[in-house]
C-alpha cells in the first residue's frame, strides 16, 4: 500500500501516539500524522474511534485501528517482512505482553497519580506506588533483556515501546525532585533509557522535556481555569 | 505438548475463559482450585506482581493474566484458531477483549453498590451494555464472526453471569428489547456446544452473589 495510506491520528505530546509512530519507524513505514487540536475532537476522531473517541488512531486505507497496544501489534502483524517488535518465543511473547499491561494497568496510573495527588500525604503514597513499580519493572528488565540493551534484547522490541514512550512524561516528573530512574536503584533501566531514546526509530518523536513542561502547564491552566460564564 | 495446570477459583469468569480455550483446543489440563482467603505458595511464586487467578503453568513456566494466557494458548496450540489469521480482525478482537476487560467492573457495580452508589451503577452499567450493542457485535453471529472468538470468551460472562448478578440484586438491565443483538449474543455463546458443556453450576453460583450482595447490603444499612 502507498504511503498516503497509512495515518495516525494523535498529538505530539501523548505518550501513547508516540507508541504506533515508534512501531511504523522500526518498519520503516511512511505515514502521514493528523495532529488533534487539544480540547477539540475531530469528526475524524469521532468517526474513526468512537467507543473511547481517543488518540492514538491508525488508519491504514480506510480500516480504523484503536488502543495504542493493539495498533503496535497489529503494525508487527501487518508489516511482518520488517524487524519483529514482539519476541518470536511465545512466552517470551507472554512475558511482553504480561509487562506492557501491567504498565498500562498500574505503572502509569501511578505516575498521572502524583501529579493528580491532593495534599502530601496522598502525594507520598503515589510516589511509593510508582518506585516499588519501577523496581518490579527493573528486575522484569533484567530478565528479559538477558545482559542486551533493550527488553527485546539487541533492538527495541513490544515493551520498550510500550515503557520508552513515557520517558518524556518521566523525565517532566523527575524535574519535580523525584527520582524515578535511580543509578544505583534501577541502573539497568537508567542505561536502557539512553538507549531507547538515542534509537533511530524513537529520537524524532521524542518530544523534547522543556516542551513536554509547558505543554503540561497549559493543560493545567486550561483545567483549573473558572468556566467561562 | 507439556504439562499443562491451571490454578483457578470456581466461580470466576476469568478462569472460564481460560477452560473455554484450553477446550475448544482440545487440551488437556490439571484443574487447581485456589482458596483466595488462604493463597497457596505456588499461586504467590507464580504470580507475585497481582496473587491473582488465573494463572496457567506450562511445562512449569507460569502465564499470568487471562489475556496473556488466551493469547498464549492461541499462538502455542494455533489448531481450531479463536483469532482471524487476518491482522485487522484480529486487532478488532483484541480491542473488544480489552473494552472487555476495562468496562467489567463498571457492567457489574450495580450488584454491589446500594442506594444513589446503585442509581449511577445502573446508568453507567447501561451506557456500556449499548456501547456493546452498537457498536461492537454489527452483523456477527459472535464477536468472531461465524464462530467464537477470543473476545466472546471475554465478553462471555456478560452472557452467563449477568443473569446471576441481576438476580442477586433483583434488577434486570441486559433486557432483550433494549439490547435485541447483545441479547441474542448471550443466547448463541450458552448455546455453543464447548460453552454450554462448560459453565458454573447456575444455582451455586448464584448463592454465591447473593451471599455477597447480602453482605454488602447489611454493611450498608447499619
Amino acid at each position: 500500500m502507498a504511503e498516503g495510506d497509512v495515518k495516525i491520528l494523535g498529538g505530539w505530546a501523548s505518550p501513547f501516539v508516540m507508541r504506533p509512530r515508534i512501531a511504523l519507524n522500526i518498519k520503516s513505514v511512511g505515514y502521514e500524522i493528523l495532529e488533534e487540536k487539544v480540547g477539540v475532537k475531530s469528526d475524524l476522531l469521532i468517526k474513526s474511534n468512537p467507543v473511547y473517541k481517543k488518540i492514538p488512531v491508525l488508519i491504514h486505507g480506510d480500516k480504523p485501528i484503536c488502543e495504542s497496544l493493539v495498533i503496535v501489534q497489529y503494525i508487527d502483524e501487518t508489516w511482518s517482512s520488517g524487524p519483529s517488535i514482539l519476541p518470536s518465543d511465545a512466552y517470551d511473547r507472554a512475558t511482553a505482553r504480561f509487562w506492557a499491561a501491567y504498565i498500562d494497568d498500574k505503572w502509569v496510573p501511578a505516575l498521572s497519580g502524583i501529579a493528580k495527588a491532593q495534599g502530601e500525604e496522598a502525594e507520598a503514597e503515589a510516589v511509593k506506588q510508582l518506585l516499588a513499580g519501577t523496581t518490579l519493572l527493573e528486575e522484569a528488565f533484567q530478565k528479559c533483556s538477558k545482559g542486551k540493551a533493550f527488553f527485546g534484547e539487541d533492538s527495541i522490541g513490544y515493551l520498550d515501546i510500550a515503557l520508552g514512550s513515557l520517558l518524556g512524561w518521566i523525565r517532566v516528573t523527575e524535574l519535580h525532585g523525584l527520582t524515578i530512574l535511580d543509578a544505583e536503584k534501577t541502573p539497568g533501566l537508567v542505561g536502557w533509557a539512553e538507549n531507547f531514546c538515542a534509537d533511530s526509530a524513537v529520537k524524532e518523536v521524542m518530544p523534547e522535556t522543556g516542551k513536554l513542561v509547558e505543554f503540561a502547564k497549559m493543560i493545567f491552566a486550561k483545567t483549573k481555569a473558572p468556566p467561562s460564564t | 505438548m507439556g504439562d499443562l495446570k491451571l490454578h483457578g477459583t470456581a466461580f470466576s469468569p476469568f478462569v472460564y475463559r481460560v477452560i473455554w480455550a484450553l477446550k475448544l483446543k482440545g487440551l488437556d489440563y490439571e484443574y487447581i482450585e485456589e482458596d483466595l482467603f488462604n493463597k497457596s505458595d505456588l499461586l504467590l511464586k507464580y504470580n507475585p506482581v497481582y496473587k491473582k487467578i488465573p494463572v496457567l503453568t506450562h511445562g512449569g513456566k507460569p502465564v499470568a493474566e487471562s489475556s496473556v494466557i488466551l493469547e498464549y494458548i492461541e499462538e502455542t496450540w494455533p489448531h481450531n484458531p479463536l483469532l482471524s489469521a487476518d491482522p485487522h480482525e484480529k486487532a478488532v478482537a483484541r480491542f473488544w477483549f480489552k473494552f472487555g476487560d476495562d468496562k467489567g467492573l463498571t457492567i457489574v457495580e450495580f450488584c454491589i453498590k446500594v442506594g444513589e452508589e446503585q442509581e449511577k451503577a445502573i446508568q453507567d452499567s447501561l451506557e456500556v451494555l449499548k456501547i456493546l450493542e452498537e457498536h461492537g457485535l454489527g452483523e456477527k453471529k459472535f464477536f468472531g464472526g461465524e464462530s467464537i472468538g477470543l473476545a466472546d470468551m471475554a465478553l462471555g460472562w456478560v452472557a452467563y453471569w449477568m443473569c446471576m448478578l441481576e438476580e442477586a440484586a433483583g434488577i434486570k438491565l441486559l433486557e432483550e428489547h433494549k439490547f435485541p443483538r447483545l441479547f441474542k449474543w448471550t443466547k448463541n455463546f450458552k448455546e455453543f456446544p464447548i460453552i454450554k458443556e462448560n459453565l458454573p453450576d447456575y444455582d451455586q453460583t448464584l448463592a454465591h452473589f447473593k451471599s455477597i450482595r447480602e453482605k454488602i447490603v447489611a454493611t450498608a444499612t447499619k
